[in-house]
């Protein structure tokens, strides 16, 4: 084939000075001499650790490092070029066939050197570079095994791997060269003017190196073609036949015909041109686990600039800090940072792991380029807090946690603003809309969520919302406090003078949670005894009995729950899997809670779990608190196959739950005889008895107001117009029991979570039946309970208790018949003629959806009944006497055994 | 780890917790009283495998999947976890791994 034959594209000549052969032959030997230097502070025993010193502390090596890099680059596309050239020109006719068989095999030796100085550098993509082509070479039949072990050497070792770089692939690329062109040396313009470029570049362009952190795994730019076609082989050995199939008309090009050579070389280049696509696809759009990514986030960008700084390089003995066996360059103006939890020591895992940036470079600015200044929000937890050896599981199945969707309170708000038939579905809170539902949750609710990021440092406080880990791991000590004060008053000089460095640790108060759940079901606040009112932030002044929060609302102290008051925090109950998930989404939130009082609260202990039981993280909790119980004596939790590792029977046989942030050992009392005497209230929750009281609101409106300043929680942006809710009156008293069907009938605590009014038409004027009413109660654990359970008449003679509201229940007797009748407090609503604050009609069998959830119930007509069967006997009989007591064993025996004198309500019917 | 390298028994301590770990490039999967060990690389092309997702082992490099039971449930790999002969120390309650 001659030149003008051939009607292939015809490849323009870079640079005029000499051929892409003579340019590869200078790459190649600059290559050499720059690996030489390179080879005196490179060490093959720990090859990342060395390098990440010398690339912060000896700019020399690093040039070196760096030629020895581009160099090898261009010596693989100039080769490239050349054997193309070649072909063009149809020179490989004139050449001897055993020269052109081991040019041939010289490509493979080429990728060979290529690859071994990649593994060499000794990071992960190295690490699992190394192990792919020792199982490829390993499938090779009958050689396999020894041809990788001759290759690659062993798994633990690079040692047989730099022998064959530095020497065996060397000596023979130059042998071949050498029999090639019968040249060592190129043209020395040629080497010079390259030799400055290569420096220019080395300066300019950094070569690259994992930092440990991100999860993106790839190879060698001219693998990842080889890589992106291995991802679709179920069996990879096959390549090697896919390699031959290329390499054969390589290797037997001049012994073709012409035609045939041209087809040949068509072949080659769509093959060449297949590649290159795989290639790009493999380079910029191939993310963590081999998935498809158009964010090219994490991506290594090979021509972003990072210039050598003069200056900023400094002693090795300066940054020796760091993880994953390398050096950080944070130290080198970080030193002397104080305030860790040892678990985040930066002598155990260095900086980079939880703030990112760039390790590798001593320029500050390079250094803190995509830095985080507050990790562990979820958006970047999976590389911060949850990369590779850190707390990768939970950052993975944090996002199942309703703390993160919010799932119930959307699909509750969606049901109330008749947007659902049911409350119930899977949602999050990263999804919704704009709809009249989505927008009340946008400017009422939707801070509340693991996921709503903490933009700026500072400890958590009552008006923090959100922040990933930070929002329950994250505590400032005065030190830090006081420096942080100073820097963001600007008064602190430097920020490299920052010394005290706040704790992400298990030192979860109360204060963590205090945030978000004041609201709503406001169980903070409750637990601690305060109860919500209506007075303003100018209206009081503090006492002992009213407490103006942070965001200025005002709370009035009723009585704190019995655990409180034991010193107990909100964390002694509930553990990392009910707070972080489980890994199940859940729809509301009594599903994702597993703790009940019984599980610390029984008659007869339980069946105990040994700590051999323990998952890991729970041991590693153990660890870090410096607890070391052992033993076969913890507490189940649940029904689950989890344990409660603060609990324990000890050795004298008495029930403890240890404080896991006070140390302090708590006596797990029993109930209480009259809980479990006869079957009277075996379907009771704890609660219904113990809970003191519950933070009530009635007569709720909402409406859009369009002019009024508002705010979008999700976009976390100021907006004009905002939902507006309107609160009637807040109450604080005893509980409205109900029923939670399921496996177990439950009578548990209800507050009146939904009696309130929408007008959609404020937000939307063109939407149907824009005039909502609900009148909806919320099952609710208080978390108001004293020791002391309510008395009989409290639930049987108590019209709150029942669902009629507050007023006055009496029971009139008159002819031998017996009647209940009942004067609310409130007026009744117009929208459903029922008292403000009532969930249901005396005596009369309620209808429709009456909660916020779909297995939760008022009474039915028959409980209601027989509820005031027992409290009509109370009108007359003392709750404490032994008659009234005898019926918690059998109320009908009782009933059995009335006198004349007994006036039954007039629906009874013996 | 008495030795080095392939062929090699290897000890785990035995506080080694419920669920999925990994250790020395094992994958250790304890459910109840039941422990079983995989060698900790992908059948695909040998990357190691240290990521539970979703109660399934997950490879970095290429994404392939298995359950807990070993079997391939996500290519690219078909091949399930190589499996590992456990022998349990009954005066130490240790474990004693077989490496091939």
């Amino acid at each position: 084939m001659t030149e003008k034959d051939t009607t292939m594209i015809r490849l323009p000549k870079i640079f005029l000075l000499d051929t892409f052969g003579g340019i590869a032959v200078s790459a190649l030997l600059i290559c050499i001499i720059s690996g030489v230097v390179l080879a005196v502070p490179f060490d093959v025993f720990d090859p990342y650790h060395s390098i990440s010193a010398f690339i912060l502390s000896n700019p020399g090596a690093v040039i070196a490092r760096n030629m020895h890099y581009w160099s090898a680059q261009l010596f693989l596309i100039f080769s490239i070029l050349h054997i193309w050239d070649h072909f063009r020109l149809g020179t490989e006719k004139g050449m001897r066939a055993g020269v052109w068989l081991r040019l041939g095999l010289g490509i493979l030796v080429i990728l060979y050197a290529m690859l071994s100085g990649f593994i060499l550098k000794g990071d992960v993509d190295s690490e699992e570079a190394m192990r792919i082509f020792n199982t490829l070479i390993g499938e090779i039949p009958l050689l396999g095994e020894q041809l990788a072990y001759i290759l690659m050497g062993r798994e633990d070792s690079y040692l047989l791997l730099y022998v064959n770089h530095i020497a065996i692939a060397t000596i023979f690329i130059i042998a071949i060269l050498f029999e090639h062109a019968r040249i060592i040396w190129g043209k020395a313009v040629t080497f010079i003017i390259l030799g400055l470029l290569l420096f220019i570049l080395s300066i300019l362009f950094q070569a690259p190196l994992h930092d440990g952190l991100s999860g993106i795994i790839k190879g060698p730019w001219y693998f990842l073609g080889l890589q992106e076609i291995l991802h679709w082989m179920h069996r990879p050995g096959w390549i090697w036949l896919i390699l031959f199939v290329v390499m054969l008309p390589v290797l037997i090009m001049p012994f073709l015909k012409a035609e045939s050579a041209r087809i040949a070389k068509y072949f080659l280049l769509l093959a060449f041109l297949f590649y290159a696509i795989l290639t790009i696809i493999g380079y910029f759009f191939r993310g963590e686990e081999w998935k498809w990514t158009m964010s090219g986030e994490g991506i290594y960008m090979p021509f972003e600039p990072m210039p050598l700084k003069a200056g900023t390089f400094q002693h090795p003995l300066a940054m020796e800090l760091g993880t994953y066996g390398r050096a950080e360059s944070c130290m080198l103006c970080h030193q002397g940072m104080k305030g860790f939890s040892s678990a985040h020591d930066p002598e155990a895992i260095g900086c980079v792991s939880c703030h990112l940036g760039n390790p590798f470079t001593p320029d500050k600015d390079q250094a803190h380029t995509g830095m985080l200044m507050v990790p562990g929000n979820l958006d970047n937890a999976s590389r911060s807090c949850g990369s590779n050896d850190c707390h990768q599981d939970i950052t993975m199945r944090i996002h199942t946690s309703l703390m993160t969707t919010m799932s119930g309170i959307i699909a509750v708000d969606r049901y109330v603003f008749n947007e659902m038939d049911l409350p119930d579905g899977h949602f999050n809170v990263g999804d919704i809309g704009q709809s009249p539902a989505d927008k009340h949750l946008r400017n009422m609710c939707a801070r509340c969520h693991l996921g709503n990021p903490k933009l700026l440092p500072g400890p958590v406080n009552e008006e923090s919302r959100g922040g990933g880990c930070n929002a329950c791991h994250l505590n400032y000590s005065g030190d830090a406090n006081e420096e942080l004060q100073k820097y963001l008053g600007k008064t602190m000089a430097d920020s490299s003078l920052w010394s005290a460095h706040p704790s992400l640790d298990l030192n979860i108060s109360n204060a963590h949670c205090f945030g978000c759940h004041s609201r709503s079901g406001r169980i903070s606040t409750s637990f601690e005894g305060w109860h919500e009112t209506l007075l303003g932030k100018g209206e009081t002044e503090l006492s002992d009995t009213l407490r103006i929060l942070e965001d200025g609302r005002v709370f009035r102290y009723i009585s704190e729950d019995v655990h409180h008051q034991a010193g107990m925090q909100c964390i002694d109950c509930h553990d990392s899997y009910e707070l972080m998930g489980d890994g199940t989404f859940y729809m509301h939130e009594e599903d994702q809670v597993k703790i009940s009082c019984e599980d610390c609260h029984f008659d007869q202990q339980p069946n105990l779990i040994s700590w051999t039981a323990m998952d890991a993280e729970t041991q590693k909790i153990l660890q870090t608190r410096g607890i070391d119980w052992g033993g076969d004596s913890f507490l189940p939790l649940g029904n689950t196959e989890r344990l409660i590792w603060n609990s324990r029977i000890t050795a004298d046989g008495k029930a403890v739950l240890l404080g896991k942030v006070s140390g302090k050992e708590h006596p797990l009392n029993a109930p209480a005889g009259i809980c479990k005497r006869g079957e009277a209230h075996d379907d009771l929750s704890c609660q219904s008895c113990h809970t003191a009281w519950v933070p009530q609101c009635i007569g709720c409106h909402n409406e859009y107001d369009p002019k009024i300043a508002g705010y979008d929680m999700i976009r976390n942006k100021e907006e004009t117009g905002s939902w507006v809710e309107y609160v009637g009156m807040y109450l604080a008293d005893l509980p409205t029991l109900g029923v939670i069907e399921g496996d177990v009938r439950k009578v548990h605590t209800f507050v009146p979570g939904m009696i309130l009014s929408i007008d959609k038409a404020t937000y939307d004027p063109d939407v149907e039946n824009p005039l909502v009413f609900h009148r909806l109660f919320a099952p609710l654990s208080a978390h108001t309970n004293i020791s002391e359970g309510r008395d009989c008449r409290s639930c049987h003679n108590n019209p709150l208790a029942l669902g009629y509201g507050h007023g006055k229940l009496t029971y009139s007797m008159k002819d031998g018949v017996g009647e209940w009748q009942f004067v609310p407090r409130f007026a009744n609503n117009p929208n459903d003629g029922l008292p403000e604050d009532a969930w249901i009609p005396v005596l009369q069998q309620p209808d429709g959806n009456h909660a916020t959830r779909t297995n939760a119930r008022p009474f039915s007509l028959e409980e209601q009944q027989r509820i005031l069967l027992f409290g009509s006997c109370l009108e007359c009989h003392d709750q404490d006497s032994d008659l009234m007591l005898s019926t918690l064993d059998d109320f009908e025996t009782v009933l059995q055994r009335r006198t004349e004198k007994c006036v039954l309500p007039d629906y009874f019917k013996p | 780890m008495e030795g080095s390298g392939r062929g090699k028994k290897i000890i785990i301590g035995n506080d080694l917790p419920a669920g999925i770990s990994f250790q020395q490039g094992l994958i250790l999967v304890k459910d109840g009283d039941t422990t079983r060990a995989f060698e900790g690389k992908c059948t695909h092309l040998g990357c190691r495998i240290k990521k539970f997702e979703g109660n399934e082992l997950v490879c970095s490099c290429h994404g392939s999947r298995f359950d807990i039971s070993g079997k391939a449930v996500k290519g690219p790999a078909i091949k399930p976890l190589k499996e590992l002969i456990i022998n349990e120390d009954l005066l130490s309650g240790q474990l004693i791994i077989h490496r091939q």
